[in-house]
């Protein structure tokens, strides 16, 4: 009885922490929305359609707000959610508490398709430079991760899908790529290879309603599947011969929720650029908060990941105004001290 | 007394011949200086004038040509012959990039000394100073030494009355540029943000050329041209730091657009220069700047008044022809007597000995 009220009361605690975190994530939305290079609030929006001609600048800090800031904020939080889920994924998937989105190697193709795209689009192309620019490193960046995910899948079911094997062939194929990206750094010229080391750094700066209606659709469809096979990956982490009998279907969920996840991931490398640590430390932060039960798990992974992600991208862009940061060297400044003082407060997060 | 006379003229003649060509030649030749200070401060005491160099630094290398000492260059590097093929070093062997040198090539080609940037390479000294090779770090192409820097060159190549003959011929360009620019009433002058076209059309991001430093000084080259064409800084917050050394600053979006700059420059090497000949390139180029960016909301998009250049046009030697052109853009009524091809041609032609062609910048009206 006793026992039966400490699972009701741990329940309760856990669905309250799932609660607060939607709400600290509508929290920094609004800090986001108020933060910038030009002074925006709600507020001032309001008035200037409430009281007309409230403020003669008005267009100018409409189109800021609704074409600049807003598009930003909403692929920020897109990327975070898609981070966040993936890497709780790919924990859950191969049992691995250092898994992340870019362990198949995606981030390391994508990086050489978006270097491909700058540095042998100046060199070679440039007559014909008709997908000049954004679209050009977007598609690439996409395509080459979805290549890299392809040979290490290819690798993998040869070795009739062994984990481990799909894990060092992520690497292997991950070290491939980084080795091209080096070469081209080494061919490149000091334009094109300071255009490259500052994607590289993952950022936002291209951010608009476009990117946002490509990607949105993706971790939608990401999300709810996952969300409603979270009990499957739940009889998963039982061990996958247990999850047999309990009727899941083992290799398609695995493959379906690899190929998903490593796809979205793809998407937002695309138009982010490289935006490390949040898909391996949002997993566990919300490990930590709501324990390892996916149904909670999953959308709290997506939240923290968005929170961090916003909160990153928010300093980055303000805490030398109006210069700006690339977001992944905040992500790692803010997410790494927090990381490792999770991991030694909660020593037992994984397989708890 | 005729046949005294005839000779007595015949010496005259040739002493006067002689007099004339020895003139004319030190217009091209002057002994060469062997101690001197480089632009790091570094001094040298030379046992013999320089005879055989290479060139790290293609704006060196460009002034090397000016000077007309382009004989004495053996191996060239820093992009030399892809980017300023123009000079003729195409023959000659490439040591690389200033961040990738081939030390082994550099050593065993033997020269008495390697002209460098001030902040590159700066590993240079420790392997070819102990083999005997000077490293000599001279820019070439900062607005605020450029002058002082040439005449080192010209000193140490022992070609300093063309150095001043460069000099005199430039500085009479900007002085007559600048007393043009003075003449512009204040109400007339435009706010102008100088911007990476290679960052802005693959990322759709904004990184600035800043106008001044830190100090108050000149900023960066493509920055100054703003201040030298008559031009209102769009972003005097943004300054150059040459501690940090990165010419250009990445500044949020939302900040470029509430500059709202009246002009936009563009700037990089990748796009236009010595060989390009299709102005399609830089059209392509801007309307995927256009569709990607918000460059369209500020008075500049709104009135077309972006303007492409290549950097080689407003940086080193070239600067006083490429701030002709960014006048002419800025106050077209004021300059409407320029041509800045002929000034571009006259350059490429009397001072480089080279045919003059290639399009260096490109508008968007």
């Amino acid at each position: 009885m006793q026992q039966n009220r400490q699972i009701h009361k741990k329940g309760r605690l856990q669905s309250m922490a799932v609660l607060i975190t939607a709400m600290l994530f509508i929290t920094i939305f609004i800090i986001s929305i108020h933060c910038g290079s030009v002074p925006i609030s709600v507020t001032h929006l309001i008035k200037q359609y409430v009281i007309q001609n409230y403020d003669s600048n008005f267009q100018n800090i409409s189109y800021i707000f609704f074409q600049v800031r807003l598009p930003r904020i909403v692929l920020c939080s897109l990327t975070g959610i898609a981070l966040g889920l993936s890497g709780c994924i790919m924990q859950n998937l191969l049992r691995n508490p250092l898994a992340s989105p870019f362990t198949l190697g995606v981030s390391n193709g994508a990086s050489f398709g978006a270097a491909t795209a700058m540095v042998l689009g100046n060199l070679f192309i440039q007559k014909n430079f008709l997908f000049s620019g954004y679209s050009l490193v977007a598609l690439n960046a996409f395509l080459f991760g979805c290549i890299s995910l392809g040979i290490v899948c290819l690798v993998a079911k040869f070795c009739k899908n062994n984990i481990n094997i799909l894990v060092l062939t992520g690497t292997a194929v991950g070290s491939l790529f980084s080795a091209g990206v080096s070469i081209l750094k080494y061919i490149s010229s000091s334009e094109a290879l300071k255009n490259l080391d500052i994607w590289l750094m993952g950022g936002f700066w291209g951010a608009n309603w476009k990117a946002v209606a490509i990607i949105f659709p993706f971790i939608l469809i990401c999300l709810l599947f996952t969300v409603k096979l979270a009990w499957d990956f739940n009889a998963m982490n039982a061990g996958e011969d247990i999850a047999a009998t309990l009727g899941v279907r083992v290799k398609y969920l695995k493959t379906i929720s690899l190929i998903l996840v490593t796809l979205v991931s793809s998407i937002c490398i695309a138009f982010s650029g490289v935006i490390g640590f949040i898909g391996l430390v949002a997993p566990h932060i919300a490990r930590s908060l709501v324990g390892v039960d996916n149904r909670k798990l999953i959308p709290e992974s997506a939240m923290i990941g968005s929170i961090i992600l916003l909160a990153s991208d928010t300093v980055a862009r303000t805490i030398l105004l109006p210069k700006e940061l690339p977001v992944g060297i905040i992500t790692s400044l803010i997410g790494v001290p927090f990381f490792i003082y999770i991991l030694t407060r909660k020593k037992k997060i994984w397989g708890n | 007394m005729n046949y005294k006379r005839a000779i007595k003229q015949m010496f005259l003649g040739a002493a006067t011949l002689i007099g004339v060509f020895s003139s004319s030649c030190s217009v091209w030749a002057s002994e060469p200086v062997t101690d001197f200070t480089d632009s790091c401060g570094t001094q040298f005491h030379l046992e013999k004038p320089l005879e055989k160099i290479i060139v790290l630094n293609r704006q060196t290398a460009e002034a090397v040509k000016i000077l007309g000492a382009e004989d004495k260059v053996i191996a060239t590097g820093d992009t030399t012959v892809e980017n300023n093929s123009y000079l003729g070093y195409n023959d000659l062997p490439d040591m690389g990039d200033t961040g990738e040198l081939n030390l082994e090539a550099i050593i065993a080609l033997d020269p008495d000394a390697v002209f460098v940037h001030t902040n590159r390479a700066m590993e240079l000294e420790d392997t070819l100073t102990p083999a005997g090779i000077e490293v000599i770090r001279i820019d070439n192409y900062q607005p605020q030494n450029f002058d002082e820097e040439l005449l080192l060159l010209g000193s140490i190549l022992g070609k300093e009355e063309r150095a001043e003959e460069f000099l005199e011929y430039k500085n009479t360009i900007e002085q007559d540029t600048a007393s043009r620019v003075a003449q512009i009433d204040d109400s007339k002058r435009k706010t102008v943000m100088a911007l990476s076209v290679g960052f802005m059309n693959s990322q759709g991001g904004y990184r600035i050329f800043p106008c001044m430093n830190i100090d108050g000084d000149m900023g960066v080259g493509e920055g100054y041209s703003t201040i030298l064409a008559g031009g209102i800084d769009a972003s005097p917050e943004i300054q150059y730091d040459p501690a940090i050394g990165d010419t250009t600053i990445l500044v949020d979006e939302e900040y470029a657009l509430s500059c709202n700059p009246q002009v936009i420059t563009l700037h990089g090497t990748w796009l236009g220069g010595y060989n390009c000949t299709d102005e399609a390139d830089f059209q392509t180029v801007l309307d995927n700047i256009y569709d990607i960016s918000s460059i369209s909301q500020t008075d500049a998009g709104k009135n077309k008044e972006v303007y492409i250049f290549h950097t080689d046009f407003l940086g080193a030697s070239k600067r006083h022809i490429g701030v002709l052109q960014l006048c002419k853009y800025l106050y077209p009524e004021e300059f409407s007597d320029i041509n800045t091809e002929e000034y571009a041609e006259e350059y490429f032609e009397n001072w480089l000995n080279t045919e003059y062609k290639g399009i260096w910048y490109y508008a968007a009206k």
